[in-house]
């Protein structure tokens, strides 16, 4: 049996890799895109689409009962004896 | 930040000209891919609802099911916004004395070069299909004088339109330059 809150470990993972494409991408943006008002608009919007969906993520996330688990065996070759 | 009206190495009476970026059909094209990708999962959930419903509603499905989904749409996102990236830093400046090719290739690879306007030899403007004819967008390839390298705007609105300016701003230049080397 194992226990399905691994999953949560490969998706704090993955939270990990949002995060720092975030930060590069923001850093370009700010870094290397024109001085305009378009600019500043575009990451502003990423900013609040990639943390709304973080934050919905999480929240879902949290509604799942993560106590159970399930088996990777299926039980019919636990009756072969 | 990149500020048109203080270009690096820029000289004095220096004016930008044009401001160039590829087509907005490259990023019509990405979002139409984003869209398509956000679709997939719920034709998946939707599979799943009729073929295997016990697996999508039990306890481990939907808690497991969560954590990909979130996976799936947050990769999306930073997908789409990685290559809108490429798109938006990729510029092509002309000013009145030089042509700047500012080149994003990924997240750490940037490629940035320029060439004296006045050594422009030869634009040709390329226009290719039916869609970029309708949408008058295409190629334009700068030759510079003595040198085998190349700029390429890669599909750029009115292409045209932008060989023309270039020629005109190169023999301007060079009028400039000439009178100047008179008066010495």
């Amino acid at each position: 049996m194992v226990p399905i809150n691994i999953f949560l470990f490969v998706f704090l993972f993955f939270m990990f890799l949002v995060l720092l494409f975030t930060f590069f991408n923001v850093y370009h943006m700010v870094r290397y895109g024109r001085a305009c008002k378009s600019t500043i608009v575009i990451t502003t919007v990423y900013l609040i689409v990639v943390l709304g969906m973080i934050s919905l993520s999480i929240y879902l996330i949290s509604l799942a009962d993560w106590s159970t688990s399930i088996s990777i065996i299926p039980a019919s070759t636990n009756q072969i004896y | 930040m990149l500020h048109l009206h203080h270009l690096p190495n820029s000289k004095p009476g220096e004016k930008p000209v044009l401001f160039l970026r590829r087509h907005w059909l490259a990023v019509l094209r990405l979002f139409f891919f984003a869209l398509l990708a956000s679709v997939a999962p719920l034709l998946i959930t939707w599979l799943l609802g009729q073929t295997m419903p016990s697996l999508l509603y039990s306890t481990e499905g939907s808690a497991i099911g969560s954590v990909f989904l979130s996976i799936f749409y947050l990769s999306i996102v930073t997908f789409f916004f990685q290559e809108f990236i490429d798109y938006y830093l990729d510029v092509w400046i002309v000013t009145t004395e030089r042509i700047i090719n500012i080149e994003q290739h990924g997240l750490f690879n940037r490629v940035a070069s320029e060439m004296h306007i006045a050594l422009v030899q030869d634009v040709t403007a390329e226009v290719q299909g039916a869609v970029a004819t309708f949408l008058d967008y295409g190629q334009v390839h700068i030759q510079s004088a003595g040198e085998t390298k190349r700029f390429h705007f890669k599909n750029v609105s009115h292409p045209e339109q932008i060989r023309n300016t270039i020629l005109r701003l190169a023999e301007e230049d060079r009028g400039r330059e000439d009178s100047i080397n008179h008066a010495a």
